[in-house]
C-alpha cells in the first residue's frame, strides 16, 4: 500500500490517474483543474503504467466527468485514464461511455 | 546614470523579474517535472506560466508551440538547422544580425545551400518586392529581421508574406519581442525566434522558438525530457521534441515574470512610450550639428534603436566619453551586423547607437542629447 499522507482528497475516495505525453501536458491539465477547484495532485507516473521518469495527475474518480470536459478545454493530450486498485491500476475508457467499464462517479475503490 | 542600451540587454530588470528568479532559487529549484515530487511539480508549474504568458504575448493559440532555448541565437540555429536540407534555396536580407548569417553560412559550407540576400535601402528598409526578386521556384525559408538591431527599422511582414506565398517564413524578433505588438498568426509567421533578455524584460540566458503548428523540425539538440524515457529516440510532440536536457528554470521564472509585466502594461502602451523617447530623441539629435543620423526618420517605421556618427570623434571614442564624462551608457560598433552596417554605408568603423527601454525617461533622453551635443561642441573646435 502506497502512502498518501499528504492526500487532500479524502482517504475514503477512490483515485484516479491521467498519464498525459509530456510534462507541459500535465502542468496544463493540473492548472486547469485547480482553477476549477477539482482536487489533484501530481505525482510522479507509476512504474506499471509507464517508464516515463515524468509525471502523472491524480484525481478523485468520482470526479471523472468534469476531469475530462476540463481537460477537452485546456486542449491537454491525456494518454489514458486509469483507475487505482490497490498497486494494480485499471485502464479507463478513453472518453465517456465507451469500452466496458467507465468509472462512476462517486465510485469507491479498494485503498 | 542613463542607460541607453536596451538593444544589447534591457536595464535594470523589473523588480518582479529579479524577485521570480530569487522565489525560483529559493522555493522551486528542482528539475522541472523530472523527479516527481513537490518541487518538481512547483518548478514545472513556473515553467509552463512562463510558456503560457509567452504564447499569449505572441498570439500562439497552443504555448506547446513555444519552445525554450538559451537565446534568439539558440532559436536561429534550431529553426535553420531543423528546416534546410542540403542543396535547399534561402533568401534572406542585407541587414540580418551574424545570429542569422553566421548560420547560414556555415550552412552553406556543410550542406551547400544556396543563399540570396535581398538588399535593403540605406535606411535600413526591406522592400517586399526586392525579396519576391530573389525568390527561385525550390526557394525553402525566407528568413527576415522583424527591426534591424542597428537603426530599429522595422519589416514590413505581411507584404513579405504576400510576396512569398506559402513558402516557410523565420522571422528574427530579437529586438521586436516585448517591444512592438505580435500576432505570430497574422500575417502567418511560421517560425519566430526570441530573445528573453531584452524587451521581454527576463534574464539572460533564456529565449525561444514558435513554432508553427504542421511545421516539421528536425531536433538540434536530442536529450532527456522526461517524457518516454524507455525509448532511444527523441519524442516527436512539442516542446519536448526540441528542449533535450534541464531548462534554464531560474531564468524562464523571470522570463515569465518579465512577460507577465508586459501583458499587464499592454504592449500598445509599451510601444507608445518607446515611440514618444524616440520622437524626442531624433528631434534633439536633428538639431545638433555635426551629427549624421541613420534610418527612417519616421519613428512610426522604427523601434527605438538609433545609429549615429560624430564628426570628428570615432564611434568608440564617443562612447567611451558619454560612459566616462556623463553617464551614458550606449554602444558602439558594428552590433554583430556587418552586412547592416555595409547597407547603411557604415562599415567598418560602423555606428553609435543608443536604444531606449522600458524604464527611460524623457529626462534621460534630454541629458544624453545634451552630452552629445557638448562632445560635438568640442570636436568642432
Amino acid at each position: 500500500m502506497t502512502a498518501r499522507a499528504t492526500d487532500q482528497g479524502g482517504s475514503a475516495a477512490a483515485h484516479c490517474v491521467i498519464l498525459f505525453a509530456s510534462i507541459h501536458d500535465v502542468t496544463a491539465a493540473d492548472r486547469e483543474l485547480r482553477d476549477a477547484q477539482i482536487w489533484c495532485d501530481m505525482i510522479p507516473t507509476p512504474r506499471s503504467l509507464s517508464s516515463d521518469c515524468g509525471m502523472s495527475l491524480e484525481f478523485r474518480c468520482r470526479d471523472l466527468s468534469a476531469v475530462r470536459r476540463r481537460l477537452q478545454d485546456a486542449r491537454a493530450r491525456p494518454r489514458g485514464f486509469f483507475r487505482r486498485a490497490g498497486e494494480q491500476y485499471v485502464p479507463l475508457p478513453a472518453r465517456e461511455g465507451e469500452g466496458s467499464r467507465p468509472a462512476t462517479e462517486g465510485e469507491s475503490g479498494p485503498s | 546614470m542613463i542607460y541607453l542600451d536596451h538593444g544589447a540587454t534591457s536595464f535594470p530588470k523589473p523588480p518582479a523579474v529579479v524577485r521570480a528568479v530569487r522565489a525560483y532559487l529559493e522555493e522551486s529549484a528542482a528539475n522541472p517535472g523530472r523527479s516527481g515530487h513537490r518541487l518538481s511539480a512547483a518548478a514545472a508549474r513556473v515553467i509552463y506560466d512562463a510558456r503560457a504568458a509567452l504564447a499569449r504575448l505572441l498570439g500562439a493559440p497552443d504555448p506547446r508551440q513555444i519552445v525554450f532555448t538559451g537565446n534568439a541565437t539558440g532559436a536561429l540555429n534550431l529553426a535553420l538547422h531543423g528546416v534546410l536540407r542540403p542543396g535547399d534555396h534561402v533568401v534572406t536580407t542585407s541587414m540580418e544580425h551574424n545570429s542569422v548569417m553566421r548560420p547560414l553560412q556555415h550552412l552553406r559550407q556543410t550542406r551547400g545551400i544556396r543563399v540570396r540576400c535581398a538588399p535593403a535601402d540605406v535606411a535600413g528598409r526591406i522592400d517586399a518586392g526586392a525579396i519576391a526578386d530573389a525568390l527561385e521556384t525550390d526557394t525553402r525559408l525566407v528568413v527576415v529581421n522583424h527591426a534591424s538591431n542597428v537603426v530599429g527599422t522595422i519589416a514590413p511582414l505581411a507584404e513579405i508574406r504576400r510576396a512569398i506565398g506559402d513558402r516557410l517564413l523565420l522571422v528574427d524578433a530579437a529586438q521586436t519581442a516585448g517591444a512592438t505588438p505580435i500576432d505570430v498568426t497574422a500575417p502567418q509567421i511560421d517560425l519566430l525566434a526570441f530573445t528573453g533578455h531584452k524587451s521581454l524584460l527576463g534574464p539572460q540566458g533564456t529565449g525561444g522558438l514558435y513554432i508553427r503548428p504542421g511545421v516539421a523540425l528536425e531536433p538540434l539538440m536530442p536529450g532527456g525530457t522526461g517524457s518516454r524515457s524507455e525509448s532511444d529516440s527523441q519524442p516527436d510532440f512539442l516542446p519536448d521534441r526540441y528542449e533535450g536536457g534541464t531548462p534554464n528554470g531560474p531564468g524562464i521564472a523571470g522570463l515569465g515574470a518579465g512577460v507577465s509585466e508586459l501583458l499587464e502594461r499592454g504592449m500598445d502602451a509599451v510601444r507608445e512610450h518607446e515611440a514618444r523617447l524616440l520622437e524626442r530623441l531624433l528631434a534633439r539629435l536633428q538639431e545638433i550639428a555635426g551629427v549624421t543620423l541613420w534610418g527612417p526618420h519616421d519613428a512610426a517605421q522604427r523601434i527605438p534603436a538609433v545609429s549615429l556618427r560624430l564628426d570628428g570623434m570615432a564611434p568608440s571614442e564617443l562612447a567611451h566619453a558619454l560612459d566616462r564624462r556623463y553617464g551614458v551608457l550606449a554602444r558602439a560598433g558594428l552590433h554583430c551586423a556587418p552586412q547592416a552596417h555595409r547597407t547603411l554605408g557604415t562599415f567598418p568603423e560602423g555606428s553609435l547607437r543608443l536604444s531606449c527601454g522600458w524604464t527611460n525617461t524623457p529626462q534621460e533622453i534630454d541629458g544624453a542629447a545634451g552630452a552629445i551635443a557638448e562632445l560635438a561642441r568640442e570636436a568642432m573646435r
